[in-house]
C-alpha cells in the first residue's frame, strides 16, 4: 500500500481518434490489432462506426487514452464520418497499399480533414498491409512524399503481422498537445468524483 | 366758374369746337356712361372709347378726347329717354361726321388741322361752335354753362366743382337716339340729370348683382340685394340654362335628409332641398354645395352652378383626382434634341471657321513667302490682310450697336474697348479680369476640335468665353472618358450589369414557372424543369457574383465623404435589389415541388431533380445515422454489462450527437422522412 502511494500517479490524458480510409483496407484490423493484439482473416465489414479504447504509455509520469472510432469505409457510412473526425485530435487515414485506388481516397480524406477538422488535429497517413510486399501498387518513397508535403506523420504497418502497429499510436501519442489536453480535462475533472481512481485497498489483503 | 376764359393756349391754331351730332347712327346704342377720365391721346381717339363703340376717327391725327366714362357700361341698360339731351361730344374737328350719335361719351377731339370751320351742315344755330382767331389757340367750353375752359383737365375739374357732379353722379352724355344733335345747354337743367342719374345708380347696383348672376347664379346673390328693377336685368342677361327639375324626388309625408347617416328631419328650420344633381331631399347642411349643371342635371363644365348634396359634389368628374401625372419625357428629350442639335451646328460652324482660317493662314504664308519683302513690311501686309481676312470669313457684329460686353455685361469705355470675337463675330471686351476673350493660337484650337497638330506656330487670334467654352467641353470630354473610373465606379459598372442581366432573365424564369404550373403536358415539363434548373444554377451565380461584388465595394476603403456616400447607397440598393428578387428563387423549390406533388402519380420515376437527390440522401443518411444509433445503444449496454464505465462516456456523447442530427435531418425531411 505504502508502496503504491509512493509511485507517482500516473496522469491520464484522454484522446479522441478517427480511423478513416476506403473500405476494406483494414482500419478495423489495425485498431483491433492495437488494442486487443488479435487478427482475424475474414473480419466482416464495419457497420457504421465502432468505439474502442486503448491507453498508452506516453511516458512514466503520462499515460495516454485513445478512444478510438473506427469508421465503415463504405460509401454508404460517409455521412457518419463528419460527426467523428469533427472534434478529433487525431486521424488516422488508411490505404491498402495493395490498391492504388485506396490512396486516391486517402488523399481525398486528408483534404476533406484539413478543411473540416479541427485546426491542430494530427493526421496520419498509414499504408496498411505491408506484409503483401509482392502485390505492392503504392510506391513506399511515393506515399511518403506526400505526406512529408502535406505535413503528416507517415507509416507503413501489417496488421496481419502486427509491424509497426505500436508505433503508430506511439507518434501520434508523442505529437498530441499532452500538456494543454491536460489541462483542460483537469479542470474538466475538478468538480467531479473521480470513479476510475485505482483502488487503495491492498489487492493481498482482500479477503473476498 | 374759375376757368381761364379766352385764354390762348401754345401755338396759334384755329381750332372749332363743335357739338356735334352725328347724322348717321351705326349702333342704336343705348348705353350709358359718365365722363370719368379725361384721355388725351395722340393720333387716335381713347382707348376706353375704341373698346366701347369701336369709333375711331382716321381723319384726326390728333385728338383731344374728354370721355368721362363710367367703368361698367352695360348694353341692357335701357336709355334713359328723359335724360338730358346732352351733346354728345365737343369737337373741334374738321371732319365730317365727327362722334358717332349714340356715342355716350362726351369727347373733345381737338384736331391740330388749322383753318377748319365747323362744318356749317353739322353746326346749326343752336351750336356753340367757335372758331378762333388763333389757330393754335384750344378752347374749350363747359357743356353745361358754356364756360370757356383752358385744358380738358380743368374742364373735368370745373364740372365737378361749378356744377356740383362728382365722378359717379355727373352724366353728361347723350343718347344717340336724340338725333337732332344739337347741343342743348338749355335743355339740361341740372334737376333733370340728377333725376336721370338717379335712375342709373340704380342700374348700376343692379349690373353688380347681375354680374355674378351671370356668372355662377348662386342663389344668394339673389337675396334682399335686388329690388323690382332686376327684372329688366335678368330679361335683358344672358338666357340662363334651365336644369331640369324633372327627377326631382316628390316631398313625401315625413321626409328625411337621404344623405348617408344625417337622418334628420327635413323641415323647415333643418331645411327641404332638392339636390339639383341627384334630385334627392337633403337638409341644408347637406346641400350646401355646388356644382355646374345643364340642363339635363348632369355635369357640365359650362353649365351653370347649382345647389347639391355632398355625395354628388364629391362624385364629381375630377373631385377624386388628387394629382394628374404628366410623362414629360418625351417633351424633354425632344427640347434635348433640339438644343443638342443647335449646340452641335454652333460647333459645327465653329469647326469650319477655324479651319477656314487656318487655309487662309497658310495661302497668306505662301503670297507672303513669294514677294520677300522686308520684315517690317511684311508684318504689317501681313496684319492687314489677316484682318480683313477674318472679317470676311467671320460676319463680325456691328459694335456700335453695342454698349456691353455679352458675357460680363460691362459697359465698353475708354478702357474698356470692344473687340471681336474671331470665332463667332460678337462684340467682346477683352477684360483681363473677366478673361472674357483671350487669345489663342490658331494651332491650339486646331488640337481642339481634333485636327493633327502641325509644327509650325499658326497666328494667335481673340477667342470668346463662349466660344472656347463649346471647344473645350469636346475635349474635356474626351480626356474625361478616357480616364478610368475609381475602383467603385468600376466595381458599380460591373455589378450593375450583373443587375441587368438578373433582371433580363428573371420575367425568363417567372414565365417557365408560369408554364409549369398551367401546363398540363408532362413531356413537356420534363424539359422546362431541366431548363428551370439551369436558369436557376445561373442566376444563382450571378446574385452570388452580385453579392461578392458588393462586398467587395463595400470593403473597399475610401477617402471623401461623397465616395462614403455613394458606399452607403450602394450597400442599401444591393440590399434591397437581393431582397426584392431573391424571393422567386428562394420560392422555387416549394413551387416546384408544388408541381412534382401535383403530377405525383406519374412523374415520380422521371423526376430527376437536385431536389429528390437531396431527399434521396437525406433519408439514406437517417437511416445511417439510425442504425448507428442503434449501435451505440448496444456498446453502452455492452460496456455497462463489461463494467468499462469510462468508455460510457464518450459514447454516450456521441449518442446526445447523433440524436441531434436525428433530429435535423428528420426536420428536414419532414414528409419526405420515413
Amino acid at each position: 500500500m505504502s508502496q503504491e502511494s509512493s509511485r507517482p500517479q500516473p496522469r491520464l490524458v484522454q484522446f479522441k481518434l478517427v480511423l478513416l480510409g476506403e473500405s476494406a483496407v483494414g482500419k478495423s484490423s489495425i485498431v483491433h490489432r492495437f488494442v486487443k493484439d488479435s487478427f482475424d482473416d475474414y473480419r466482416e465489414s464495419t457497420i457504421g462506426a465502432a468505439f474502442l479504447t486503448q491507453t498508452i504509455e506516453l511516458n512514466p509520469e503520462i499515460t495516454i487514452k485513445f478512444e478510438i472510432w473506427d469508421t465503415a469505409g463504405q460509401e454508404r457510412y460517409k455521412s457518419l464520418a463528419p460527426m467523428y473526425y469533427r472534434n478529433s485530435n487525431a486521424a488516422v487515414v488508411v490505404y491498402d497499399i495493395t490498391q492504388e485506388s485506396s490512396l486516391e481516397r486517402a488523399k481525398i480524406w486528408i483534404k476533406e480533414l484539413q478543411r473540416q477538422a479541427s485546426q491542430d488535429i494530427v493526421i496520419a497517413l498509414v499504408g496498411n498491409k505491408a506484409d503483401l510486399e509482392e502485390e505492392r501498387q503504392v510506391d513506399n518513397e511515393h506515399a511518403k512524399l506526400l505526406a512529408e508535403e502535406e505535413g503528416l506523420l507517415f507509416f507503413e504497418v501489417s496488421a496481419k503481422s502486427g509491424d509497426g502497429i505500436k508505433t503508430i499510436f506511439q507518434n501520434i501519442a508523442e505529437k498530441l498537445p499532452v500538456e494543454a489536453q491536460l489541462n483542460k480535462s483537469q479542470q474538466k475533472l475538478a468538480n467531479k468524483v473521480n470513479l476510475q481512481r485505482p483502488s487503495t485497498n491492498n489487492q493481498a489483503s482482500c479477503c473476498v | 366758374m374759375s376757368a381761364l376764359k379766352g385764354r390762348t393756349l401754345g401755338a396759334p391754331r384755329e381750332i372749332t369746337i363743335s357739338e356735334s351730332k352725328s347724322p348717321n347712327l351705326p349702333h342704336q346704342n343705348n348705353g350709358i356712361s359718365k365722363i370719368k377720365y379725361l384721355d388725351i391721346t395722340n393720333g387716335s381717339t381713347s382707348p376706353s372709347l375704341d373698346d366701347q363703340k369701336g369709333i375711331t376717327q382716321p381723319e384726326t391725327p390728333t385728338s383731344i378726347t374728354l370721355s368721362r366714362l363710367d367703368g361698367l357700361e352695360d348694353k341692357s341698360v335701357p336709355p334713359p329717354m328723359s335724360a338730358p339731351q346732352l351733346t354728345s361730344g365737343f369737337r373741334m374737328n374738321n371732319s365730317r361726321n365727327v362722334i358717332d350719335g349714340d356715342d355716350k361719351i362726351d369727347a373733345i377731339d381737338v384736331s391740330p388741322n388749322l383753318q377748319y370751320v365747323a362744318d356749317e351742315e353739322n353746326t346749326n344755330g343752336s351750336n356753340k361752335s367757335l372758331r378762333l382767331e388763333n389757330s393754335l389757340q384750344t378752347r374749350i367750353e363747359c357743356p353745361i354753362c358754356q364756360e370757356l375752359m383752358v385744358s380738358l383737365l380743368q374742364l373735368n375739374r370745373h364740372l365737378d366743382d361749378a356744377h356740383n357732379l362728382d365722378g359717379d353722379s355727373l352724366q353728361i352724355s347723350t343718347p344717340s337716339r336724340s338725333s337732332s344733335g344739337i347741343f342743348s345747354s338749355q335743355l339740361s337743367p341740372n334737376d333733370e340729370i340728377r333725376n336721370w342719374l338717379k335712375k342709373t345708380n340704380e342700374v348700376k347696383t343692379k349690373i353688380q348683382t347681375v354680374l355674378p348672376k351671370q356668372f355662377g347664379k348662386f342663389e344668394l346673390f339673389n337675396d334682399g340685394r335686388t329690388n323690382g328693377s332686376t327684372e329688366t336685368m335678368s330679361t335683358e342677361s344672358v338666357p340662363e340654362i334651365e336644369v331640369t327639375r324633372k327627377h326631382w324626388q316628390r316631398p313625401a309625408g315625413r321626409n328625411i335628409c337621404s344623405f348617408k347617416g344625417c337622418k334628420k328631419q327635413l323641415n323647415l328650420k333643418n331645411g327641404l332641398v332638392h339636390c339639383r344633381k341627384c334630385g334627392k331631399l337633403n337638409c341644408h347642411e347637406h346641400t350646401n354645395f355646388y356644382v355646374r349643371l345643364n340642363s339635363d342635371a348632369d355635369y357640365d363644365s359650362e353649365g351653370t352652378w347649382c345647389r347639391c348634396c355632398q355625395d354628388c359634389f364629391q362624385n364629381k368628374p375630377g373631385y377624386k383626382d388628387i394629382a394628374t401625372i404628366r410623362d414629360l419625357t418625351s417633351d424633354f428629350l425632344s427640347k434635348r434634341q433640339y438644343s443638342n442639335s443647335v449646340k452641335q451646328i454652333y460647333e459645327n460652324k465653329l469647326e469650319q471657321r477655324i479651319t477656314n482660317l487656318e487655309n487662309f493662314d497658310e495661302q497668306l504664308k505662301k503670297s507672303v513667302q513669294r514677294n520677300a519683302i522686308t520684315v517690317n513690311l511684311l508684318k504689317f501686309k501681313w496684319n492687314s490682310q489677316r484682318y480683313s481676312i477674318e472679317r470676311q470669313l467671320v460676319p463680325w457684329e456691328d459694335e456700335k450697336e453695342v454698349q456691353n460686353c455679352f458675357l460680363c455685361m460691362q459697359m465698353f469705355n475708354l478702357i474698356l474697348r470692344k473687340h471681336h470675337c474671331r470665332l463667332c463675330g460678337r462684340v467682346v471686351c477683352s477684360s483681363t479680369e473677366t478673361e472674357c476673350a483671350k487669345d489663342y493660337l490658331l494651332s491650339e484650337l486646331r488640337s481642339l476640335i481634333g485636327h493633327p497638330p502641325k509644327l509650325e506656330d499658326g497666328y494667335s487670334i481673340l477667342v470668346c468665353k463662349n466660344c472656347t467654352s463649346v471647344l473645350f467641353q469636346k475635349k474635356f470630354l474626351k480626356m474625361e472618358s478616357n480616364v478610368p473610373l475609381p475602383e467603385i465606379f468600376s466595381k458599380f459598372e460591373l455589378q450593375y450589369s450583373l443587375k441587368s442581366a438578373i433582371l433580363n432573365l428573371l420575367p425568363i424564369l417567372q414565365e417557365m414557372i408560369d408554364s409549369l404550373q398551367s401546363d398540363e403536358n408532362l413531356d413537356n415539363h420534363k424539359n422546362t424543369i431541366k431548363d428551370v434548373s439551369k436558369l436557376r444554377k445561373k442566376l444563382v451565380e450571378y446574385f452570388s457574383s452580385y453579392d461578392e461584388l458588393t462586398r467587395q465595394i463595400l470593403s473597399l476603403n475610401l477617402t471623401t465623404e461623397e465616395e462614403k456616400k455613394i458606399q452607403l447607397a450602394i450597400k442599401k440598393e444591393s440590399l434591397i435589389f437581393i431582397q426584392n428578387n431573391m424571393s422567386l428563387l428562394k420560392s422555387l423549390p416549394r413551387i416546384l415541388k408544388k408541381i412534382e406533388e401535383r403530377n405525383a402519380p406519374q412523374q415520380k420515376p422521371t423526376i430527376s431533380l437536385a431536389a429528390v437527390h437531396e431527399i434521396k440522401r437525406s433519408r439514406e443518411e437517417l437511416m445511417v445515422l439510425n442504425e448507428q444509433k442503434f449501435l451505440i445503444a448496444e456498446m453502452i449496454e455492452n460496456c455497462k454489462k463489461q463494467r468499462k464505465f469510462d468508455e460510457i462516456q464518450p459514447l454516450n456523447d456521441n449518442l446526445t450527437e447523433i440524436n441531434e442530427n436525428i433530429g435535423v435531418l428528420q426536420e428536414k425531411l419532414g414528409n419526405e422522412g420515413f
